[in-house]
């Protein structure tokens, strides 16, 4: 469904992303791990356009698209058929949920308004927060706020969604709401690009699993194989480094 | 100290008519056309737009470094010698409206570049364009950022319309002026028109509060 092939992205000098290829088939649920700095971030935003790549090409439903080269309309167009959950949720301040929701439907793609509050109210719904409609983000919790910006993502029905650290600036006992909602998601078929560090997530949710470091792919498979038979001693590292917080945690 | 104050009654409503008929419609119509000019100035700045920016920074290069009533003169004494003959009222509202956009659009700037990144981002990503982006979601939460700094802007232009007394608009300032050169007693009549833009600003300051109270709707 979609391919990214040889992608690169600089900042003056330093090379952020050296060449990265990464396939994502339909209903794929993909989790991108790695450490802090390693690119993650940076991948992502160039696949949605927010940075412009200096080099690699994208296959989004068959049509080929240079990044460097890709015209203002081409990217509209293709932010119509994705959606984006960031990290700070970043839900319209000026807006109520439920206008959040229906922002991109109504003005984005001229749907009806009644027929838009309808589905933005559907999409409330999925994430329990139906009765939180007319809520401005600053009366909402973190992890509602996380929880309509996934209402948002998924009212326009796209052919993917990426997550960035979706869960990561909350407080603990809200992630699970969040990652609860995704489960869902993820069971529904939607198809999910995530960078996270949830472990759990990653291993039970994900059917497949990208390690980055440095701004390269070191790893990627299925997600069974990835956390029970890591190929990459950098992976093997990597995983122990978590294990090793997680006792320490617990 | 009875014939002072008789007097004051007498002139109260002669500077006080041309409040309505002259000194507000002169503000309002002014800060309208100001608007246009500071948020037209501000965006061009703000999406980095390579000519119009440039021309935007000289247009407010010049205006703020230049004294308002030398642009009064410029414009009412000064044009007519260059064959451009503009009348009174005009060339006021031409120069106040300007001044006005030149100041405002560095206050509208910065509230576009006070909203986070993050707004513009997630409404691109929903789908929509740059330009709907900026007109529903980013430049209401600015308007709502600039607001008591416009405000203030409104209130100084009020009180700098009596400089268009200086280029004969009958505003208030020169109703009593010519009323002080009669009865000669400039100091309670200058007192007393100091009063009556006191009185217009009072009311523009409560406006101001109910104005910032609506737009907190959304915290
Ligand atoms: N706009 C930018 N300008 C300059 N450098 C940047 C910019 N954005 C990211 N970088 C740099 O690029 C590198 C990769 O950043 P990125 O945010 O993609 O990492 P990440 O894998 O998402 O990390 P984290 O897990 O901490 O979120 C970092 O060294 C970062 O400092
Ligand atoms: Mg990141």
């Amino acid at each position: 469904m979609l391919e990214v092939k040889n992608i690169q992205k600089s900042f003056g000098k330093l090379e952020v992303l050296k060449g990265v290829d990464l396939q994502v088939g339909k209903g794929d649920v993909v989790a991108i791990l790695g450490p802090s700095g390693s690119g993650k971030t940076t991948l992502l935003r160039c696949m949605n356009f927010l940075e412009r790549a200096d080099g690699g090409t994208l296959v989004f439903d068959g049509e080929h698209y240079d990044f460097p080269q890709i015209s203002k309309k081409d990217v509209v167009r293709l932010r119509k058929k994705t959606a984006f959950v960031f990290q700070d949720y970043n839900l319209f301040r000026n807006k109520t949920a439920l206008q959040n929701v229906t922002e991109g439907l109504i003005i984005g793609r001229k749907m009806p308004k009644a027929q838009a509050v309808e589905t933005g109210e559907r999409a409330l719904e999925k994430v329990g927060l139906l009765d939180r409609r007319d809520a401005y983000p600053s009366q909402l919790s973190g992890g509602q706020q996380q929880r309509v910006a996934i209402a948002r993502a998924i009212a326009v029905q796209p052919e993917i969604i990426y997550f960035d650290e979706p869960t990561s600036a909350l407080d603990p006992e809200l992630t699970g709401e969040v990652l609860a909602v995704m489960r869902t998601l993820a069971d529904e078929g939607m198809t999910m690009l995530v960078v996270t560090h949830e472990m759990g997530f990653a291993r039970h949710v994900s059917n497949k699993v990208v390690f980055m470091e440095h701004g390269e792919i070191v790893e990627c498979g299925e997600s069974h194989s990835f956390f029970d038979h890591p190929k990459q001693a950098r992976t093997r590292a990597f995983l122990q480094t978590l294990s090793g917080e997680l006792t320490h945690a617990g | 100290m009875e014939r002072l104050w008789d007097l004051c009654v007498a002139s109260f409503w002669q500077i006080l008519i041309p409040g309505p008929t002259m000194t507000i419609p002169l503000t309002i119509l002014s800060f309208a056309i100001a608007m246009v000019l500071a948020v037209a100035a501000a965006l061009v700045q703000f999406a980095r737009l390579p000519v119009l920016r440039q021309i935007a920074r000289f247009y407010i290069w010049v205006i703020r470094g230049t004294p308002l009533l030398v642009q009064l003169f410029v414009v009412f004494f000064g044009l007519p010698h260059a064959g451009i003959l503009i009348n009174a009222f005009p060339a006021a509202v031409i120069v106040f409206s300007v001044n006005q956009g030149a100041y405002c659009a560095e206050t509208v700037r910065a509230a576009l570049e006070s909203v986070p990144a993050g707004q513009l981002e997630a409404a691109e990503c929903a789908g929509l364009t740059w330009g709907q982006s900026i007109r529903r979601i980013v430049l209401p939460q600015a308007l709502r950022t600039a607001f008591p700094p416009l405000s203030n802007s409104l209130i100084g232009l009020v009180k700098d319309t009596s400089l268009a007394s200086n280029i004969t608009v009958v505003e208030m300032f020169l109703a009593a002026q010519r009323i002080a050169a009669r009865t000669a007693e400039p100091l309670a009549l200058y007192i007393e028109v100091g009063v009556i833009y006191l009185i217009f600003c009072t009311v523009l300051t409560k406006l101001q509060r109910v104005g910032e109270k609506r737009l907190r709707v959304y915290g």
